[in-house]
């Protein structure tokens, strides 16, 4: 921020969209990302999943009924596409841990998405979003709870 | 200094050869074994094989209280995830980051990592700026482009020369921070008078750069 003859100058804000949609951004097509858009799909909800290969959609039900992507959801020219400016959520969900932390902290630092899911495989990673407003499945720590209580039961 | 780098290749090669030759200690981390293996045999530096987006890799090369570390991966998104965690874990807190997308630089910059280079975006804002201005020398962008070095000649038809600084109705956006004339520098005051040949090296805002080109743009056509 700079400051010419007293006045601020505003280069680097960034305009918050008042008005939000009701819809979802599912990034990744894959067991979880398919499952996650035909789940919201199904209760009426608008949903766009992006996902690099375009063989990943035929993981989607037949009765998916939101728009399917082919593209790089780390370009924010995609996501800007894609409608982010007035999502409602976005779930980050590649096989990627890397491309889901980087993707959920660009909807929730850049875009203010409401809400922003992410899962990330390596849980020693949680201190990276940290600072962010952000839900974040770990699949080795629900496993390692599912685990623990069969094995108490038994 | 002690310096971790993460990644491989050329551009690896060429940094290690010259952060070692002026005595900086060195760790590089990367996946690929090959790579890794050339780097160790070449340079004689500690040389770590792994994904250095994962916390226990960068662990195991010990880059804790480390002065800088530089994220070189072909992956824009595992360069973020790994100047993150260098500074939220591991306490350093100077992390420059390559990308490659240029779109990236700007993201990356309001995700807290501050260094952010794009060769793609560095050569088109040279060359940008080359085009647009005649007798200007030189162009150096500091802080993204949001400040500017300006270097600039004065040539004989320059109305400026004989005047002093005082009376040359100078924008108030941008300073003349020194003088180079004969080959010596000159901190300049109001009462320098400018000669033929002085090649004034100039600091303005982004928005104080118009300014100073249209001053200069009328004071050698008039």
């Amino acid at each position: 921020m700079f400051y010419i003859n007293g006045k601020k100058s505003n280069q680097n804000q960034i305009p918050k969209p008042t008005k939000r949609s009701n819809l979802t951004i599912v990034v990744g097509s894959g067991r979880l990302g398919a499952s996650i858009s035909a789940f919201l799909s199904d209760q009426g909800k608008d949903v766009t999943v992006i996902d690099v290969d375009e063989k990943s959609f035929r993981k989607l039900s037949p009765d998916y009924s939101g728009f399917a992507m082919a593209a790089d959801a780390t370009d924010v020219n995609v996501l800007e596409k894609a409608g982010i400016k007035t999502a409602r959520a976005l779930v980050a969900v590649t096989n990627y841990d890397n491309v889901n932390i980087m993707i959920s902290q660009i909807a929730k630092a850049i875009y203010d998405v409401p809400i922003v899911v992410s899962r990330i495989y390596d849980d020693t990673k949680e201190v990276i979003n940290q600072d962010y407003d952000i839900k974040t499945i770990y699949p080795t720590k629900l496993c390692m709870s599912s685990f623990e209580e069969i094995f108490a039961n038994n | 200094m002690k310096i971790a780098i993460v990644g491989a290749g050329k551009k690896v090669d060429y940094l290690v050869s010259s952060l070692k030759d002026k005595k900086h200690q060195i760790v590089v981390i990367d996946n690929n074994e090959d790579d890794c293996n050339n780097l160790s045999r070449t340079f004689n530096i500690d040389v770590i094989l792994g994904d250095g987006s994962k916390p226990f890799v960068l662990e195991d090369a010990g880059v804790h209280g480390y002065d800088l570390l530089i994220a070189l991966t072909p992956k824009d998104s595992h360069n973020l995830v790994i100047c993150q965690l260098a500074k939220k874990a591991f306490g350093i807190r100077r992390a420059f980051a390559t990308v490659t997308n240029p779109k990236n630089v700007s993201v990356f910059q309001k995700l807290g990592i501050n260094t952010v280079i794009s060769d793609t975006h560095i050569v088109a804002q040279i060359i940008e700026q080359m085009a647009s201005v005649e007798e200007v020398v030189n162009f150096l962008p500091l802080e993204d482009g949001k400040i500017q070095l300006i270097e600039y000649t004065l040539m004989e038809n320059n109305k400026i020369i004989g005047e002093s600084l005082a009376n040359i109705g100078f924008p108030a956006t941008a300073v003349i921070g020194c003088i180079m004339r004969n080959g010596a520098g000159i901190i300049p005051n109001g009462e320098t008078i400018f000669e033929r040949g002085d090649r004034l090296i100039m600091l303005c805002t982004n928005e104080g750069k118009n300014d100073t080109l249209k001053f200069f743009k009328k004071a050698s056509r008039d």
